[in-house]
């Protein structure tokens, strides 16, 4: 009988072409706007995002600076030659201009701090949080870097990004930093090495090498992913709130009296919820992983890892529509499901991070986000994409299964025992 | 077979039906007569156990079934008086899952959902979405619905409730013929007094929660053997005619209906008189005076001294 539930529902949600628009159009279109116009501008200009990133200089630009000059001033080349050298070295000093001209560009600084933090302090920052990324400058950085550019010597040095995965934003943002960098940097040598060409033909060309790597060494997030997992998650709780109102019009019309008359027992009625409520989110997930599978190229490393977040997630889904099934039944209106669909599916977008990382906010509203079963099933298939194990999302998919059987038990008392139901 | 005992349901202040008695017997058609918000709908639903009553009992065969419903509940077929169907499911999809819950499956469920149809004549329109289907369509639907458990006893809330005249006549038939081929008992709600006239053995009239009237309707009609039912037509409504009529003893139960005129008059009152002479000192013209012979909905004017569509 359960099945004739699960059918008919599919039938009910199938025929609904506003419903199907909703749940999946929607979606994907919100992806799409999000993922790449709003992407770029939280990126950007307009980002709600204020980064912190940590600056650890290993080295002494200024003492560098000076070992460069001694060693141009020891050189067996025409002072002429020396000076335009030793002012080309203090114009393109790369620590200065990665902090003064980069990071301390007025577009750039509006969203982006930059703290120095001492070296021996690496570790430590690397475990707390709120940090975006580390700028991690190796002791003679300044030094081989001019010996490279202007006099071709040594290879060319690194400096090293950790960025924060847990800061999907940011992880796309340093890249961006790092290739302005490097951009401007060469810029700036380019017009160092015009000078200096008139008068020497020694700086041949210069570029900046920048290691990126993640504090985990994880893959950082894509904008359009995030959103992908976002939206998917947020419109999954829709299916809740629909199959509750679907399940309430069948009070109105008197079809469960119908059902009751049948003797169908109330488990029987909420498992049918339940089942449906479930199978619908899982579908709808499916299609949508599917199709921005197909379409931006979001592929998932662990598909069984990748089934069971999205089965838990369904499993919510179901034991939430139960439980708005029941409290439509106990208030005798549809309001509960439309407070759910229009007041806190938006809280728990929010929070939990569907609409941009609101765990960036603060410690608090992180710990709130990953709470909301959109929020905990955001982090796990977000985990799941940047290449972490199933034992590090196991908490979520534990956490997903638990709220689900507690909104099952909340289901079973607040269901009305109405009438004389056997 | 079906009993209502000193049933009675209590809304907060409001008492929605009052010690009512009623019985079915196994074979029968009973009406339930009555204006909107005379009660027969909370009735209806206490004696199909979806709602408990406030007090008194529900007994079928002589059990209460307060306590243990599925007795009931597995003979009892209900047509509800609104349309109990999923409007984007096909009427076959409706009858398959109803079919389902009652616990049907496979060839069976596949010959009755075939039979149901050919019996509501929606065989040809089997696949066609509910919400396309007219009003009398859905509501022979939501009788067949009902049926589909082969129910012995059918309770049906003002099944023909804005539906074509056709449709109607339709369902009337199909009810006559499910209770003399089948045998079903069915106890029929409704305000319209033709319909519990042609159908029905025995007839309950209720008001304001109480049943103000019971027998077969030779003996409901018989209550009014002892006066006439007068229809008068006038070329304008004239309000010192109407005075007139309302001040003589010998009138009852007046009610009016565009320039009709309905009343109620001892069968000794030479009536015809009595109206020319008011006609005349009122400066009202007659066009018609017709002595009716009573009819239910004339029974319920002379027990409430209202018009059972007011």
């Amino acid at each position: 009988m359960i099945g004739a539930f699960v059918k008919k529902q599919l039938l009910l949600l199938v025929r609904n072409r506003h419903e199907v628009l909703i749940l999946l159009g929607m979606p994907l279109v919100l992806i799409t706007i999000l993922g790449f116009a709003l992407g770029n501008i939280m990126d950007g200009d307009h980002a709600a995002i204020h980064a912190k990133i940590a600056f650890m200089n290993e080295g002494d630009e200024q003492k560098e600076l000076q070992a460069f000059t001694r060693e141009i001033d020891a050189m067996n080349i025409p002072t002429e030659k020396k000076q335009m050298l030793i002012e080309a070295a203090r114009s393109i000093a790369p620590i200065t201009v990665l902090k003064q001209d980069v990071f301390g560009d007025k577009s750039v600084k509006k969203y982006i701090r930059i703290i120095d933090v001492p070296p021996a302090q690496l570790e430590k920052v690397r475990q707390k949080d709120s940090y975006a990324a580390i700028i991690r400058v190796p002791n003679g950085f300044t030094y081989k870097m001019l010996q490279y550019m202007l006099l071709q010597k040594n290879e060319h040095p690194r400096l090293f990004f950790y960025t924060n995965e847990e800061k999907a934003w940011t992880a796309e943002m340093v890249g961006q930093i790092l290739a302005a960098f490097q951009r401007h940097y060469s810029l700036a040598a380019a017009l160092g090495k015009a000078g200096i060409a008139n008068r020497s033909s020694a700086i041949v060309d210069v570029h900046v090498n920048g290691k990126m790597e993640t504090v985990t060494k994880k893959q950082p997030i894509r904008a359009v992913t995030y959103y992908t997992v976002g939206m998917s998650v947020m419109f999954a709780l829709y299916i809740a709130s629909n199959v509750g109102s679907y399940a309430f019009e069948e009070k109105r019309s008197h079809v469960f009296d119908r059902m009751l008359l049948a003797n169908v027992s109330r488990w029987s009625y909420m498992a049918g919820i339940f089942l449906s409520a479930t199978l619908l989110a899982c579908l709808q997930l499916f299609i949508l992983y599917g199709l921005t599978s197909i379409i931006y190229d979001i592929t998932w490393a662990d598909i069984p890892a990748f089934f069971v977040v999205t089965v838990s997630l369904a499993l919510t889904v179901g034991g939430l529509a139960v439980l708005l099934t029941a409290l439509n039944f106990r208030v005798n209106s549809e309001q509960v499901s439309r407070f759910f669909q229009t007041v806190l599916v938006t809280i728990f977008s929010l929070v939990g991070g569907s609409y941009f990382p609101a765990g960036q906010l603060s410690d608090f509203i992180s710990t709130i986000g990953t709470l909301t079963p959109n929020g905990a099933s955001m982090n796990a298939y977000l985990k799941l994409l940047q290449g972490y194990h199933f034992s590090d999302i196991a908490h979520s998919v534990i956490y997903l299964s638990l709220f689900s059987i507690t909104t099952l038990l909340l289901s079973i008392w607040a269901f009305p025992k109405r009438g004389n139901e056997s | 077979m079906l009993e209502a005992v000193e049933l009675t349901k209590q809304f907060k202040q409001m008492k929605a039906v009052n010690r009512v008695n009623l019985y079915l017997e196994q074979g029968e058609i009973v009406g339930l007569l009555g204006p909107n918000g005379a009660g027969k709908s909370t009735t209806i639903s206490m004696l199909s156990t979806l709602i408990p009553p406030s007090s008194g009992d529900v007994r079928f065969h002589q059990k209460s079934i307060l306590k243990n419903p599925a007795m009931l509940r597995n003979v009892l077929g209900i047509v509800p008086q609104e349309i109990a169907l999923y409007s984007d499911l096909s009427a076959k999809e409706n009858l398959w899952f109803f079919g389902r819950i009652h616990r049907l499956s496979g060839v069976q469920l596949q010959k009755k959902v075939e039979e149901i149809l050919e019996l509501i004549g929606l065989t040809d329109r089997q696949n066609d979405l509910v919400k396309h289907f007219s009003g009398g369509m859905k509501r022979r639907l939501n009788i067949g619905a009902a049926l589909l458990h082969e129910p012995k006893l059918l309770i049906m809330d003002e099944p023909t409730v804005g539906i074509d005249p056709q449709s109607r006549n339709y369902i009337l038939e199909t009810v006559k013929r499910l209770n003399e081929e089948k045998q079903m008992t069915v106890l029929y709600t409704s305000h319209y007094m033709e319909e519990v006239e042609f159908l029905c053995n025995r007839i309950y009239i209720m008001d304001k929660g109480c049943i103000i009237a019971s027998g077969t309707t030779a003996e409901i009609k018989n209550i009014l053997s002892a006066e006439h039912t007068v229809e008068i037509k006038v070329e304008k409504l004239n309000e010192s005619f109407l005075h007139a009529l309302r001040t003589q003893p010998v009138v009852r139960h007046i009610a009016i209906q565009d320039r009709v005129i309905t009343m109620l008059s001892p069968k000794e009152v030479n009536v015809f008189r009595l109206l020319f002479q008011l006609a005349e000192q009122t400066d009202t013209v007659l066009t018609s005076i017709e002595m009716k012979t009573p009819t239910l909905e004339d029974v319920f004017l002379h027990l409430t001294g209202r018009a059972l569509r007011d």
